[in-house]
């Protein structure tokens, strides 16, 4: 246990920003120990007094008044655990309601490029299971751990004071039972990893099978996944049996001990040690002693081992704070935002050093649509993500107004530019929170942007704006949630638009509403379209055609075919078919 | 508890010879442990009277007790062992066999069961069942086998001392089962809190573009707070009710002694019982703490193992719909005809709403036919119909003249080539991916080559070796629908079904992909789709609406006649003039 324990130590002491606000909650909780150890101690000495010096001198009120002792010791250490359980476990709940907050916060506040090489299911695990685990820890762990440390010296010291000698002896045992605990838990701690391992691969596996369960049965793959699923479970029940063993073994030891301890006492007690056989009375104490000794023992070593759980979801959760990944905001804002945009041989790579754009120039002017076209990976999105901040560390310059984008605040770029997403994210929720996100924004304010971007009808469906949107948006159709993504944008009004096409395929009657959105947003602001639809490309004032990360041509539609380029090729291979039978 | 007792019924008796061994090693045990405090009293007893021969009576008891101790370290190993093992083993058994039935429900369970539900019942419910059938089992026994020794142990020494310790036990039992029920309740609602806190999580990172470009971090850090803190609330109210229910358990425990002392001691002074006798019995009261600690948490472990092993049972007993006939029909080895009579079909939980209206269709063999249709239109539908991912009604679909529901489903599924709408990837090589268990017989390379992948290949560290999906290197989405394209395309199939899966790439590589499937082997082919670019060339084409064909025919023809197929069309091409 002591392979790691600086560094452990180093994990928890980070936990105490978060514990700080309660410190007093946690201090109090602290003050209710040592009263409570030394009651537990009394207790046997109680016992001891009412056989010694009352019971064998025949006095009766003696002993039922020593008994009186004894009920108002286990009334006061009654009142002690609960107010020592509830204060702990208030401050260490709130303590995690903090550090989650925390997390929360932090992982959000982190760039896209972070989100793109993780599964959202291990962040989740981060900011749910991971800080879940820790409460258990903060409130049965390592608190309780300080409390069970005073006890074992209490019950030492009150056993000193009366026998010295035989305590000694009893002590003897000591350094044997902590080799043969020590040499048990080697094994168990790595029949524990195993058990870890081999469970985690059971569950991932019964995951990914069951939500892709449509394609095992597609492609009758049901025999193989059995096999291998058995050969998981088979792999983690072995090494939970064997566990078993070693478990129901350091139990029954701590178990039997305590009966070999009394056996020792007494033999000890009554003449091989001590020249004088003891009182009966400090007999009974040592054997009621030696119970109360053997129990916090055998629960030091579980709770240590929660404390070893703790710090690996500690290290985890704190490996994610460290994760600095923030997008470097400037400080400029803009008075008014005209919306002219210029990109001056703009280059960028992603993080894995593949280059996607190499010199970008380009210029938008107020009230203009500019369409971006370009086959898949020219880098026409990639445009869009910068202009967003999505991603940052791009070279060249890339001005808003004149005003260098990496040097407006993160609040100016928001409110300057808007992007209607390909992938509409919609949340759990109601309409109007999807809506506003959060921003200052009146029903009436919402409503008209619901009917500009011909989004009535779904938001009516839903049931107005209190109306609920479930997760990922799966009780609106493809199409409505793109209205509600227009209606989005529409709302918050920014001058500058990315509109990045859908490609999704939706009906004849949804399509006709995107494009009257689409049109609508075209007509009102400046605009530039990652395009792919036909209409979109044609209306635009200009058409910048991308391939490889170039500008290749620009132009107006008719220049463009005219020019008989990529563009004319592209619009061609897109069209070819039906143009030729409308010809 | 009628769920649990038929859960012992089910699964105990297999194991009958663990859990007989656990009983035997439990008496032992137990034996053992009510009689260590008989002969401390008595050595008790001998060191107050005193006399010559003190040392060696008391040595005498010390070596007994001693070697109880010992005796005791070996049969209570075995007795956890033996009862803990079969806990194990029906863990492994009904994991294993829920697996396998969830794998033969058909698509209309995993609907109404979605992936997440599944796997919390399959992991922490099965968690139960493990307790139930390990922990439970030793709990009861040991528990009912200590109370009686004890109390038989402590009445033969003094009925009426027996009987005034055993108030307090009772009445602190009693109590507490007031407040495990509240903290039940509070467990309950916690479980749902944290479930919601974590969908709201979830939500925000799977749409964290978005939360990022509208600058709503604040907003979505509020209402995250929100749920926190309720969830919060309710924490520290169940903290509350395990700050009582742990003290009040161990206050009963220790009122033994106070009762023992103010009762007992006097019996004591006026020679009722010996001073050892006394001692025996407090010992005993110490040794019952144990078991009657356990008997809460048995309590609160059969009370949730009831509802985690109706949840299970929810989803393992229904049997799987897929009925298939004694003599399953041999699926045909060639390109099958298709052909839909009459086919009309809702789902059954909505059986009022048909999705399907009384289509007619023959797909003849070998040729394509190319599905159009709005969202909701019946397409996806009747692909489930043809494909029998849903089985369709009797008489309505048959495959070169037989009943599509006669024939062996595995069979039939093994000459398929389904392309869904989404790419699925496991966590497995690429290679494994797109064979999903299919031979490999050297048209893996081949079929690499026809969907492109060959080059996207060439750039993975370890090529078709190669580990994808959640635990490996995230494939692009182009790459994903290459990736399951290929899949269909390396299988010896006879029905070729691509549901959807041109949109997600650009018009070039669908032409590109059309090409190498009409290149490929001869199938019957069904390709759905809202692009007509993409099913031009097709046979026959149908275009459905409210779950009807309302026009069919080829694209020449189609375009010619006035209707929804041409408004598309032009839609799609004609704002190009």
């Amino acid at each position: 246990m002591s392979d790691n324990k600086p560094s452990n130590w180093s994990l928890y002491k980070r936990m105490w920003p978060y514990m700080k606000p309660y410190w007093w909650m946690y201090l109090l909780a602290m003050l209710c120990a040592p009263p409570t150890t030394l009651l537990t101690v009394y207790q046997p000495i109680l016992l001891k007094r009412a056989i010694d010096d009352h019971i064998r001198v025949g006095d009766i009120a003696g002993v039922q008044s020593v008994a009186l002792w004894y009920l108002g010791a286990l009334l006061a250490s009654f009142v002690l655990q609960v107010g020592f359980s509830v204060l702990m476990s208030y401050a260490a709940l709130r303590t995690i309601t903090r550090l989650r907050e925390g997390v929360y916060r932090h992982t959000m506040a982190l760039k896209q490029s972070f989100y793109d090489v993780r599964p959202t299911g291990q962040l989740l695990t981060r900011a749910t299971n991971d800080i879940e685990s820790l409460g258990e820890t903060l409130t049965a762990g390592a608190v309780t751990i300080v409390l069970d440390v005073l006890l074992i010296i209490g019950i030492l010291v009150a056993m000193f004071f009366y026998e010295p000698r035989l305590t000694l002896v009893l002590l003897c045992m000591a350094p044997v039972i902590a080799i043969i605990l020590d040499r048990l838990r080697r094994v168990l701690r790595r029949l524990y990893l195993e058990i870890r391992e081999s469970l985690s691969a059971v569950n991932a596996y019964l995951a990914e099978r069951l939500q892709g369960v449509a394609v095992v049965q597609l492609y009758s793959d049901e025999a193989r996944s059995n096999a291998e699923f058995t050969s998981r479970v088979d792999r983690y029940r072995d090494a939970t049996v064997r566990s078993n063993i070693w478990d129901a073994l350091i139990y029954a030891i701590m178990d039997g001990l305590t009966s070999v301890s009394v056996g020792l006492i007494l033999w000890a007690g009554t003449g091989a040690v001590l020249a004088e056989p003891m009182n009966p009375g400090v007999l009974v104490a040592f054997v009621d002693f030696v119970g109360k000794l053997f129990r916090p023992i055998q629960e030091f070593s579980g709770k240590l081992s929660i404390l070893q759980r703790a710090a690996s979801a500690l290290e985890k959760i704190f490996g994610l704070l460290d994760e600095k990944a923030f997008i470097e905001d400037g400080d400029a804002s803009l008075a008014t935002v005209e919306g002219h945009l210029v990109l001056k041989n703009v280059q960028f790579a992603y993080r894995d050093g593949s280059k996607v754009l190499h010199g970008i120039d380009l210029e938008l002017h107020a009230g203009e649509v500019v369409a971006l076209v370009g086959r898949t990976g020219s880098g026409k999105t990639t445009i869009g993500k910068l202009l967003t901040r999505a991603y940052d560390g791009y070279t060249g310059s890339i001005t808003l107004d004149g005003v260098e984008l990496s040097d407006l605040s993160k609040a100016a770029v928001r409110r300057s530019i808007g992007m209607v997403r390909q992938d509409v994210q919609l949340f759990p929720g109601d309409v109007r929170f999807n809506l506003a996100l959060g921003a200052d924004l009146t029903d009436d304010a919402l409503m008209a942007a619901v009917d500009v971007a011909n989004a009535g009808p779904a938001v009516e469906a839903l049931g107005g704006l209190d109306g609920r949107v479930a997760h990922k948006g799966s009780n609106l159709s493809v199409g409505e949630a793109q209205l509600l993504s227009f209606a989005r944008t529409i709302a918050h009004n920014p001058p500058l638009v990315i509109l990045d096409e859908a490609t999704a395929s939706v009906d004849t009657m949804t399509e006709a509403r995107i494009q009257a959105a689409t049109d609508a947003i075209l007509a009102r602001k400046t605009v530039l379209v990652i395009a792919h639809r036909l209409s979109t490309i044609v209306g635009s004032d200009r058409i910048v055609v991308l391939d490889a990360g170039r500008v290749i041509e620009v132009g107006s539609h008719a220049e463009l075919l005219e020019a008989d380029g990529v563009y004319a090729e592209l619009y061609q291979q897109q069209f070819a078919e039906p143009g030729e039978q409308i010809a | 508890m009628n769920a649990v007792f038929k859960f012992y019924r089910t699964h105990g008796p297999p194991h009958w010879r663990w859990y007989l061994a656990g009983v035997v090693t439990l008496l032992c045990t137990n034996f053992l442990s009510v009689r260590i405090p008989v002969y401390l009293g008595r050595a008790i007893d001998v060191i107050k009277v005193g006399g010559d021969n003190v040392q060696a009576d008391v040595s005498f008891y010390a070596g007994v007790i001693a070697a109880m101790g010992v005796g005791i370290i070996v049969v209570r190993t075995l007795s956890r062992v033996a009862f803990f093992t079969p806990g194990r083993l029906v863990e492994a058994e009904v994991k294993r066999n829920l697996f396998a039935k969830l794998l033969r429900q058909q698509l209309p369970f995993h609907q109404t069961y979605p992936a997440g539900d599944l796997i919390s019942r399959s992991s922490s419910d099965v968690g139960y069942v493990r307790l139930l059938a390990g922990f439970g089992a030793f709990g009861i026994v040991n528990t009912g086998i200590a109370l009686v020794m004890a109390i038989a142990q402590m009445t033969e020494i003094n009925a009426f001392l027996a009987a005034v310790t055993m108030v307090p036990v009772v009445l602190a039992l009693l109590s507490v089962r007031v407040f495990i029920k509240r903290m039940f309740r509070l467990v309950h609602k916690m479980q749902k809190e944290l479930a919601q806190l974590s969908d709201h999580v979830l939500s925000t990172y799977q749409g964290i573009a978005t939360v990022k470009s509208f600058a709503a971090e604040e907003a979505f850090a509020e209402r995250f707070d929100v749920t926190n803190r309720d969830y919060l609330r309710t924490s520290e109210q169940r903290a509350d009710m395990r700050a009582i229910i742990g003290p009040i358990l161990a206050f009963a425990a220790t009122l033994n002694v106070f009762v023992l002392l103010y009762f007992g001691g006097p019996m004591a002074i006026r020679n009722e019982i010996s001073v050892g006798e006394l001692v025996a019995f407090i010992a005993l009261t110490g040794f019952l703490a144990g078991p009657i600690r356990g008997a809460s948490f048995l309590l609160s472990v059969f009370k949730q193992a009831e509802a985690a092993l109706q949840r299970i049972d929810e989803v393992a007993d229904p049997l799987p719909e897929r009925p298939d006939l004694p003599n399953p029909v041999a699926v045909p080895t060639s390109c099958p005809e298709l052909r839909v009579e009459h086919l009309t079909f809702a789902y059954p939980d909505a059986p009022d709403v048909p999705v399907l209206h009384d289509i007619q269709l023959v797909v003849p063999p070998g040729t394509t036919l190319g599905i159009m249709g709005a969202t909701g239109s019946g397409k996806t539908t009747l692909v489930r119909m043809l494909t029998r991912l849903f089985n369709p009604p009797a008489g309505t679909v048959f495959v070169d003249g037989i009943d599509i529901r006669s024939l062996d489903l595995d069979g039939w599924r093994q000459s398929l080539a389904v392309v869904p709408q989404r790419a699925f990837l496991f966590s497995e090589s690429v290679r494994d991916n797109i064979l999903l268990g299919a031979p490999d017989d050297g048209r893996l390379e081949q079929v690499l080559t026809t969907t492109t992948m060959d080059v996207d290949i060439a750039a993975l560290p370890q090529g078709t070796e190669t580990l994808v999906g959640e635990a490996g290197v995230m494939l692009s989405g182009g790459q994903r629908q290459r990736t399951a394209l290929a899949r269909g395309l390396v299988r010896d199939h006879t029905l070729l079904v691509l549901d959807d899966v041109l949109s997600a790439v650009d018009h070039k590589t669908e032409h590109q992909l059309i090409a190498a499937m009409r290149s490929g082997g001869p199938s019957t082919s069904i390709i759905v789709t809202n692009r007509i670019s993409a099913i031009q060339h097709a046979d026959q084409i149908i275009m459905l609406e409210d779950g009807a064909i309302v026009q069919r025919g080829d694209h020449a023809s189609l375009v010619l006649e006035e209707g929804l197929y041409r408004d598309i069309w032009e839609r799609q091409s004609d704002s190009a003039a």
